[in-house]
C-alpha cells in the first residue's frame, strides 16, 4: 500500500510538471496555431540561466526560480517578436520546423554559454518529509503538486474571468474578429509566448532537483507534454492538463508494476493507439476545416 | 452636412488580382449609405479596407478628418468605427455575454461597459434571455442581433454592416432592417453592403453600385428606387 | 563555336547529367586523397555526406513533396544499421541477403506507420513519429544481445560477390549509389505518384475530392522514405563500422529535417546541399574555429539558425544558389 501511495504522489508531482509544460504548448497552439516543439528547450535554457545566476549570487532556489521564469518570459517575447512574427504566412508544418530549429539553436548555445558540465539544482524544501499511510513523501513533492494545481487554477481564472483572458480566447477563436473589436492580437500572441516560455522555465526548475541541469533534461518532458496534449485534445485549454496527469499516473503505474524500463514506451504506445480511435483526444471536438 | 468618411481612388490588390480599381465614395454624418452589387463585386473588400483588415495599394481613406491608412486593424475600434463582418463572425464558443463584453474591449471603465450591455439588452431582449448561452447555439437571426449589439457597445460613430441579411428568413430580415433604421435615427452613421438591394434602398439615404471593383452608379436612394429601368436591369423584382 | 557551346549547355540541362556530375564531384575526392591533399578522415566525412544525402532524398520526398513529417527517421536508419551488422557479422550472411532483410524488416514497420498516419495529420504525425523514434532508441539500448547496447555494435566493410571493399572502394561505391538515388528520386517525383504526393500536400480535402486514394499514397510515401533511410543506415554501418544506440536519437532525426529544409524542399538534389551544410561544414570548418569550435554544440547552433533563416527568408532552400547561378551563367553565355 505504501508503495502505491508513493507512486500516486510521485505521479501527481510529475503530472504537475507535465501539466505546466503542456499548458504552455496549448496556449501557443491556440493563439498562434502552431505546435511548439521548443517548449522543453526553452525551459532547459532558462533553468541553466537560473542555476548559474543562483551560483553566482547565492540566492535561494525559490528566488532563482523566479529569475528563471522572468528569463523565460523575456526569451518568449524575443522568439515571438524576432522569429514568429515574420513567419505569419507560413504553413503549420513550416512553423513546427522553425520551432525545431530553435531547439537546435538552444541545444547548441547552452554548452557554449554555460559549459558542458551538468549542474545541480536544489529542491525548494530540502530534507523534510512526511509519513502518509506508510509512505514517506517529501515536502518538496507536495509543494510541487500544489504549485501545479495553483498555477493551473490561476491560469483558468485568468482565462475565464479577466479582460485579457477573454482577449486571449477571442484571439484564439477568430483573430480577425478580435482585431475588429480592438484586441491587439499581436501583443496577445506575444504575451502568450512569453507566458508559455515562463511556464516552461518553471516546469524545468521543478524537474531539475530530480535529475540534473543539462542539455537533454527536458527532452522527456517535451515529448510527454506533447502526448498529454494529444491525449487531452488540442481543442481546449485544459484538456491537456487532464491528459498530463493521466499520462503521469499511467506511466508510473506501468513503470512500477510492469516494467521500469519499458513503462514509458508502453504508455506512449497505449496513448497513440487510443488516438486512432479517438483522434480528437479525451475532450476533443472535431474542428470543421474549410477547404 | 459634414463628411464622416471619404474614400478617394481606393485600389486593392489580392496578389495579381485587382479587387478594387479606384473607388471613391463619401458618407455624410448621420446618413445610411448603401453599397450594392453582386457577389464578388468587391463590397466586402471595400469594407475591410476601411477597417484595415485588408491592405490597400493606392488611394486614401479619411475618417472624421484623419487618414485611416496609417492605422492597424486593431486600432480602428478606438476610432469609434465598428465593423460587423460578413457571416456575422460572432465568437461561437463563447457566451452571449462574453461576446458583448469583448465588444466593449476599448471602453475605459467597467461601468461604461455595463451600461452599454444593459442598453443592448433593452434593444434586443432576446440577448438578455440567452446571456449565458453559448453563442453558436443561437439561431441565425439571433446571431445577427448579437453581432449588431456587440458592434454598438462602443457607441460607434460609424457602423459598418457586411451583408446582414445573408442567410436569414424574410421576416427576420425585415426586423433587422427596422433595427438598423432605428440605430441610425439615434445618431449612428451606417454603411451597409448588401445584395438585397430593394430592402436596403428603402432605408438608405444614398447608394453606390459596385461592379467588378468599380463604382458604376451612385445617387440618392429615392432616385434609384424611382428609376424603373434600374429596378429591372440591376435590382431584380422582389 | 557558339553552336557547340549551346548544345553543350543543353546537355547540362539534362538533369541526369547533373546528378552524374554530382557523383563525379564526390569521386574527385579519391585522387585528392591518394595524392595526399586531403586526409582519410575528410573522405569519411564526405562519405557521411553522401549517405546522409541518400537518407535526405527519401525524407525530401516524404516532407517536401508529400508534406508528411517524421521525427523518427533516425530510428529506422539505426534499425537497418544494426540489422545489417547483425546479419553480416553475427550470422555471416552474404551481403546481398543481409541487404534484403535489413531493408525489408524496417519497411514492414514503415508500412505500419503509414497506416497509422492515415488517421493522423500534421502535429499528431510529428508527435507520433517522435514517440516511435524514442521507442526504437530504447529498443536499441535494451536489446543488447542484438545491438550490443552501450558497448556498441561493429561491422566490417562490404564484401560483395567475393569482392572485399576497402575504404576507398566503399566511398566510390557510395558515390555511385548516390547517383542512382538521385535519378530514381527524380523519376518518382516526376511520375503520377509524385504528382499525387504534391496534391496531397497542398490540401488533403482537395486530394480526397479528386479521388486520390490517400491511404495508398501515404503508405507509399513512408515506404519510399524508409527504403532510403534503411539504405542510408546500411551505408553508415559499413563506412563508420561502429554504432551506438544514442546515435539514433532525436538529434539525428532533427539533422535530417535540417538537411531537407536547408538544402531545399522541392529539389531532388536539395538534400545534397543540405548535407554539405549540416554534416560537412561543421566537421570540416566549424570545428577548426578557435574557442567556439571546440564547444560540442556549435554545429547545432549553426543548423538551428540556418533552418530558421532559410524558412523565413529563403524558402526554396540553399540549392537555389546553384539554380540561380546556372541561370546567371546561361544568361552570360547565351545572352551574347
Amino acid at each position: 500500500m505504501s508503495n502505491f501511495i508513493q507512486v500516486i504522489f510521485s505521479s501527481l508531482e510529475i503530472g504537475s510538471i507535465y501539466a505546466l509544460a503542456s499548458i504552455g504548448i496549448i496556449l501557443i497552439y491556440q493563439t498562434s496555431k502552431m505546435t511548439n516543439f521548443a517548449q522543453g528547450a526553452i525551459g532547459m535554457y532558462s533553468a541553466y540561466m537560473a542555476t548559474v545566476f543562483m551560483r553566482g549570487t547565492g540566492i535561494s532556489a525559490t528566488l532563482a526560480t523566479i529569475v528563471g521564469m522572468a528569463f523565460g518570459l523575456v526569451l518568449g517575447f524575443a522568439i515571438d517578436l524576432l522569429i514568429m512574427r515574420r513567419a505569419k504566412n507560413a504553413s503549420p508544418v513550416t512553423l513546427q520546423i522553425i520551432t525545431l530549429g530553435i531547439v537546435l539553436f538552444l541545444t547548441g548555445l547552452a554548452p557554449l554559454t554555460f559549459g558542458a558540465v551538468p549542474l545541480a539544482f536544489p529542491r525548494f524544501i530540502e530534507n523534510k518529509s512526511i509519513e502518509i499511510l506508510g509512505a514517506s513523501i517529501l515536502y518538496n513533492g507536495i509543494l510541487n503538486i500544489f504549485i501545479g494545481f495553483i498555477v493551473v487554477a490561476l491560469l483558468f481564472f485568468a482565462l475565464q474571468r479577466t479582460k485579457w483572458g477573454l482577449a486571449v480566447r477571442v484571439t484564439a477563436a477568430n483573430p480577425t474578429a478580435a482585431k475588429v473589436m480592438g484586441v491587439p492580437t499581436k501583443k496577445v500572441t506575444m504575451g502568450t509566448w512569453a507566458i508559455a516560455a515562463s511556464l516552461g522555465a518553471l516546469s524545468a526548475l521543478m524537474l531539475a532537483p530530480n535529475t540534473v541541469v543539462d542539455v537533454g533534461m527536458m527532452e522527456g518532458v517535451q515529448l510527454s507534454a506533447l502526448i498529454a496534449c494529444v491525449l487531452g485534445g488540442f481543442q481546449t485549454f485544459f484538456g491537456p492538463v487532464l491528459g498530463a496527469y493521466i499520462l503521469a499516473i499511467v506511466r508510473n503505474l506501468f513503470g512500477f508494476y510492469i516494467s521500469s524500463t519499458w513503462g514509458t514506451a508502453l504508455t506512449y504506445s497505449v496513448i497513440l493507439i487510443f488516438i486512432i480511435f479517438k483522434p480528437n483526444g479525451l475532450i476533443g471536438k472535431k474542428k470543421i476545416k474549410k477547404v | 452636412m459634414k463628411k464622416l468618411l471619404e474614400i478617394k481612388d481606393l485600389e486593392v490588390k489580392y496578389g495579381s488580382i485587382q479587387a478594387l480599381k479606384g473607388v471613391s465614395l463619401n458618407i455624410e454624418e448621420g446618413a445610411i449609405v448603401a453599397l450594392l452589387g453582386a457577389n464578388g463585386a468587391g463590397k466586402s473588400t471595400l469594407l475591410k479596407s476601411i477597417s484595415r483588415i485588408v491592405e490597400s495599394s493606392n488611394g486614401d481613406i479619411i475618417f472624421d478628418g484623419e487618414t485611416v491608412l496609417k492605422k492597424e486593424a486593431d486600432q480602428v475600434a478606438w476610432m469609434k468605427i465598428s465593423h460587423c463582418l460578413e457571416g456575422r463572425q460572432i465568437f461561437a464558443e463563447l457566451t452571449v455575454l462574453e461576446n458583448l463584453t469583448i465588444g466593449g474591449f476599448t471602453l475605459k471603465s467597467k461601468s461604461e461597459k455595463e451600461e452599454a450591455i444593459k442598453e443592448s439588452y433593452k434593444m434586443f431582449p432576446v440577448l438578455e434571455e440567452r446571456k449565458h448561452q453559448i453563442a453558436g447555439t443561437l439561431s441565425g437571426g439571433e446571431q445577427q442581433m448579437l453581432a449588431i449589439a456587440r458592434a454598438l457597445i462602443i457607441k460607434p460613430k460609424l457602423l459598418i454592416l457586411d451583408e446582414p441579411s445573408l442567410g436569414l428568413a424574410p421576416i427576420i430580415i425585415r426586423n433587422v432592417f427596422d433595427i438598423i433604421k432605428k440605430i441610425n435615427e439615434s445618431g449612428t452613421t451606417v454603411l451597409i453592403a448588401e445584395q438585397n438591394a430593394l430592402q436596403t434602398l428603402k432605408i438608405a439615404d444614398y447608394a453606390y453600385m459596385l461592379e467588378v471593383g468599380k463604382i458604376t452608379m451612385e445617387g440618392k436612394a429615392s432616385d434609384l428606387l424611382a428609376d424603373d429601368n434600374l429596378i429591372h436591369a440591376y435590382l431584380g423584382k422582389h | 563555336m557558339e553552336k557547340k557551346l549551346k548544345s553543350r549547355f543543353n546537355l547540362l540541362e539534362n538533369v541526369y547529367i547533373n546528378y552524374i556530375l554530382i557523383g563525379i564531384l564526390f569521386l574527385i575526392a579519391i585522387p585528392l586523397n591518394q595524392a595526399g591533399i586531403i586526409g582519410g578522415s575528410v573522405l569519411i566525412t564526405l562519405g557521411s555526406v553522401i549517405l546522409y544525402s541518400v537518407v535526405g532524398i527519401g525524407m525530401n520526398i516524404l516532407l517536401g513533396y508529400a508534406g508528411l513529417i517524421t521525427l523518427g527517421g533516425a530510428g529506422f536508419m539505426g534499425l537497418a544499421a544494426y540489422l545489417s551488422a547483425y546479419f553480416t557479422r553475427d550470422l555471416n550472411m552474404p551481403f546481398l541477403f543481409s541487404l534484403i532483410f535489413s531493408v525489408g524488416i524496417p519497411i514492414i514497420i514503415g508500412i505500419g506507420i503509414g497506416l497509422i498516419s492515415l488517421r493522423l495529420g500534421g502535429y499528431y504525425l510529428a508527435i507520433a513519429t517522435l514517440g516511435i523514434g524514442e521507442v526504437l532508441k530504447q529498443v536499441f539500448i535494451e536489446y543488447d544481445v542484438f545491438t550490443g547496447g552501450f558497448s556498441g555494435k561493429s561491422a566490417g566493410y562490404i564484401n560483395l560477390f567475393g569482392l572485399q571493399f576497402d575504404r576507398i572502394g566503399t566511398y566510390a561505391l557510395y558515390a555511385v549509389i548516390l547517383i542512382f538515388a538521385l535519378i530514381i528520386g527524380h523519376n518518382i517525383v516526376n511520375s503520377a505518384t509524385g504528382r499525387a504526393f504534391m496534391t496531397m500536400r497542398s490540401s488533403e480535402a482537395a486530394a480526397q475530392a479528386m479521388g486520390i486514394r490517400m491511404l495508398k499514397y501515404k503508405v507509399l510515401a513512408f515506404v519510399i522514405a524508409t527504403i532510403y533511410s534503411t539504405i542510408g543506415g546500411i551505408m553508415y554501418m559499413h563506412l563508420i563500422k561502429f554504432s551506438f544506440p544514442t546515435t539514433w536519437g532525436l538529434g539525428m532525426s532533427l539533422n535530417f529535417l535540417s538537411i531537407v529544409v536547408i538544402g531545399g524542399m522541392k529539389a531532388i538534389a536539395g538534400p545534397v546541399v543540405g548535407a554539405l551544410f549540416v554534416i560537412a561544414f561543421p566537421d570540416l570548418v566549424l570545428k577548426n574555429i578557435p574557442i567556439i569550435g571546440t564547444s560540442p554544440g556549435v554545429a547545432y547552433i549553426f543548423n538551428g539558425v540556418l533552418i530558421v533563416v532559410v524558412l523565413l527568408f529563403y524558402n526554396r532552400g540553399l540549392i537555389k544558389i546553384f539554380t540561380d547561378a546556372k541561370v546567371l551563367i546561361k544568361k552570360l553565355i547565351g545572352g551574347k
